[in-house]
């Protein structure tokens, strides 16, 4: 028994000043980090639409979007964030841009895929291929868009993202 | 050894790629350009300090038959804060170097150092194992990733050697260059000690 004891608490005590060490660097790091996401993600959207001048924030019943008002005021679209399934255990986060039922474009803002394979969803030739996509099309990877070679599981999951914001795009009218 | 000898033996003669070889993985897959074999060669020295110092700190308090758990637990915490830190202060390299930063914690230079040295010499000692074995990792990196960059795409640290004309043999930078690149520099410093040590006879 008394063999069990000393380990035991040795580990405990090591993970324990670990686990404190981290939370005291998260609490210092994770609002820098938070606030670089949050300017990335400002970066991406203006990407997508090249007119808009301001975003606002619209939340309808627990689901929050942002919709691109240009210089006049007028509204030229919407983005949502989306989570998808690829083939890492963390999600896919990307922002797809709805213009009156159409893809205005995508963007990547976080993806743990495989280097060289899955990974390459966040080149331009892959996301180009869902601008002007609407509810009418396939949005199938392999089929109504191109996959990319050997990461067939991390296209269709960016393909999938694609034709949900669309769903929910058409439920708020955009 | 003296802490001079400990720490120097980790930039040649027990250099951590080409002598002892080991930790190619994130070797092959990071050496793709030189600003990218620093960064990953900084980060890993960083860890490897403060996972020997700790290691070699409580080296008569952790029972061996827990030591390895015990070991990862230190690394792990030691790569995440590095984690952290780097995407807060310093987010493009973060992102350069991507999803190699978590793998550090299985860099089998770190374990290995810990289990061949860390855990049963001092605490001095350890630190400087650790910074040798990290600065001979990085410089490695660095001769790596700069020829494969330099003929790969024709830059250094992103800037440009031979001009807008040079075609750059685009293989350099994916993995049979790095298995080529860093297979001719293993025969090279194998060819360079056997040539050392007849001398020596």
């Amino acid at each position: 028994m008394k063999n069990i004891i000393k380990p035991t608490i040795i580990l405990f005590l090591v993970a324990f000043f670990a686990s404190a060490a981290l939370a005291y660097t998260f609490s210092i790091t994770n609002p820098k980090i938070q606030k670089l996401k949050k300017e990335k993600e400002a970066v991406s959207m203006r990407l997508i639409f090249k007119d808009a001048g301001r975003f606002e924030t619209k939340k309808n019943k627990g689901l929050e979007y942002k919709l691109a008002f240009d210089g006049s005021g007028k509204r030229v679209g919407a983005v949502f964030t989306i989570s998808a399934k690829g083939y890492s255990t963390d999600p896919i986060i990307l922002l797809v841009g709805v213009s009156d039922g159409k893809v205005a474009g995508i963007d990547i803002i976080e993806q743990k895929e495989t280097p060289g394979l899955g990974a390459s969803i966040t080149e331009n030739w892959f996301k180009n291929q869902f601008k002007n996509k609407t509810l009418k099309d396939k949005i199938e990877a392999k089929n109504d868009v191109d996959a990319i070679t050997g990461a067939t599981i991390s296209s269709r999951a960016v393909a999938n993202g694609v034709r949900e914001a669309l769903k929910i795009a058409e439920k708020e009218g955009m | 050894m003296g802490i001079w000898a400990e720490f120097k033996k980790g930039i040649i003669d027990e250099n951590p790629i080409f002598r002892i070889v080991l930790g190619l993985c994130p070797t092959l897959a990071v050496s793709t350009a030189a600003i990218n074999g620093l960064s990953m060669g900084a980060a890993t020295t960083f860890v490897l300090v403060c996972s020997n110092f700790i290691i070699s700190l409580l080296r008569k308090v952790i029972p061996e038959n827990v030591r390895i758990p015990a070991y990862v637990v230190v690394i792990a915490t030691f790569v995440t804060i590095a984690d952290y830190v780097m995407g807060a202060f310093i987010p493009e390299l973060h992102k350069a170097l991507g999803i190699f930063i978590p793998l550090i914690v299985v860099n089998c230079i770190i374990l290995g150092r810990a289990e061949a040295f860390a855990n049963k010499n001092t605490v001095s000692l350890s630190i400087a194992d650790g910074f040798g074995m990290g600065i001979g990792f990085t410089l490695s990196l660095l001769t790596i990733a700069s020829i494969r960059e330099i003929i790969g795409t024709g830059t250094i640290f992103g800037l440009s050697v031979f001009g807008p004309n040079y075609q750059p043999a685009i293989m350099m930078i994916l993995p049979p260059g790095g298995f080529i690149t860093i297979g001719t520099l293993l025969a090279l410093f194998n060819y360079l000690e056997a040539r050392s040590n007849k001398k020596e006879k």
